[in-house]
């Protein structure tokens, strides 16, 4: 089995988006791309790049973050769908916020930690979902009466956005994947999605998504 | 300055098509949007006020840095999402955002007053310590960080104070951080040595 992205050709797609929350808020996607790997321990280099990569932020960093195009964008974002960004952090915000309380990022094997890294160092909203689980692209979607997401009690007010494949909720937006289809040790391929707001632009999902594929894939 | 497209002075009735076609050129009869797309843009435009009041908020945020965030409150409240809002949502987060960015500016503006209070007062401790006799002035109260104080004391103690000799010491900095760990240990007594269970060098920080 070829673990190297770039040699199999990472191919990234675009997942459908509700025609109406596109109308509403112009500039959201979902792109994703399917990775051969699973959950595992971090190998070496992947934790050295982790406290590279902790390394590189400080209490500066973390307080000019929101100046900086792609965490605004997240933050207008927030509040566009009823977020407050000071109470719910974004994920960039959130993943340096780890890193101060912390004084640094504890490896938490991967793909958790391949997703920190491409965070902090693209600025993107990325999540992994166990590929073989779901059912079609996921997209993005406001949620339909009676549906639920598995983990939480109750059923879902109707409209809460929603990262969706074609039969079931998969997680809420910028929040945890469902346990069903969260990336496990014995998931064989596993979909990063990066999920783009307006003000992001595509390379930075893109990129974001070739970061995560390629510290899976190590 | 406007330009005239017809002469009104030589205006006659059989011109008045005329003069109507003009003014469909200059200012072309819009149709009327449906509610639906009213609202859209209205929400877009609310949309857009609220990103600039974002940046308006942001900006004050790192104005503020690195002053003690105690006493400033950042969060504007969540209008319970994730979904798509109606247009009095908007409103309400704009309107929460506009009336937090004004708190935030006041309590900013009271402190940075304060501040220049304090360093002026500083200024005139170095110039003229007698008069301002055991003032204290740390940097929390210049808006610096850190833990440096200007302390007026009297040089040589007791000898100092009667003989009216005063000056302006300035701290050596923060202390040094000691770890959440330690704090987590018990006070060590006469008695009973501090150590850590299962770490037989935990004790000799203290030492």
């Amino acid at each position: 089995m070829s673990t190297d992205p770039r040699a199999d050709g990472l191919r990234i797609e675009l997942g459908p988006i509700d025609p109406e929350l596109e109308a509403e808020l112009s500039g959201v996607s979902l792109c994703s791309a399917r990775v051969e790997a699973g959950a595992r321990r971090s190998p070496r280099p992947v934790r050295a790049n982790l406290g590279r990569v902790a390394d590189s932020i400080n209490g500066a960093t973390a307080v000019n973050l929101r100046h900086r195009p792609i965490p605004w964008a997240y933050r207008v974002f927030f509040r566009h769908i009823g977020l407050d960004p000071d109470e719910s952090r974004t994920p960039v915000e959130q993943a340096s916020f780890e890193r101060i309380a912390h004084g640094g990022l504890r490896s938490r094997g991967l793909p958790a930690d391949a997703l920190m890294i491409a965070t902090l160092e693209t600025h993107v909203a990325v999540r992994a979902f166990d590929d073989d689980q779901l059912d079609g692209l996921p997209g993005v979607r406001g949620s339909r009466p009676g549906e639920r997401l598995e983990g939480r009690p109750g059923e879902l007010p109707e409209g809460t956005l929603v990262i969706a494949d074609r039969s079931r909720v998969l997680s809420l937006l910028f929040g945890l994947p469902a346990a069903s289809v969260e990336v496990a040790k014995t998931t064989e391929a596993s979909r990063i999605c990066a999920l783009g707001v307006s003000g992001v632009p595509a390379i930075a999902l893109e990129e974001a998504i070739w970061v995560v594929a390629e510290l899976m894939s190590a | 300055m406007t330009q005239t497209l017809i002469d009104t002075q030589t205006l006659t009735e059989p011109d008045v098509p005329r003069v109507l076609r003009a003014a469909e050129l200059v200012a072309p009869a819009r149709l009327p949007l449906a509610p639906a797309e009213l609202e859209r843009a209205a929400r877009r435009d609310l949309r857009g006020q609220i990103a600039d009041l974002e940046t308006e908020l942001s900006g004050l945020f790192t104005t503020g840095f690195p002053r003690r965030a105690a006493g400033i409150d950042w969060r504007v409240g969540a209008a319970g999402g994730p979904r798509l809002l109606g247009i009095a949502e908007l409103e309400r987060t704009r309107d929460a955002l506009v009336s937090r960015i004004a708190e935030v500016r006041a309590e900013l503006y009271r402190r940075a007053d304060a501040e220049e209070e304090s360093r002026v007062r500083v200024e005139q401790m170095i110039a003229d310590p007698e008069q301002h006799r055991w003032s204290l002035i740390s940097n929390e109260h210049l808006g610096d960080p850190g833990c440096k104080h200007f302390h007026v004391r009297p040089r040589w103690g007791i000898v100092g104070m009667l003989m009216n000799w005063w000056r302006v010491k300035v701290s050596s900095g923060c202390p040094l951080a000691e770890g959440h760990a330690l704090a987590a240990l018990p006070l060590p007594t006469a008695s009973k040595p501090l150590q850590a269970p299962g770490s037989p060098r935990a004790g000799w920080i203290l030492v």
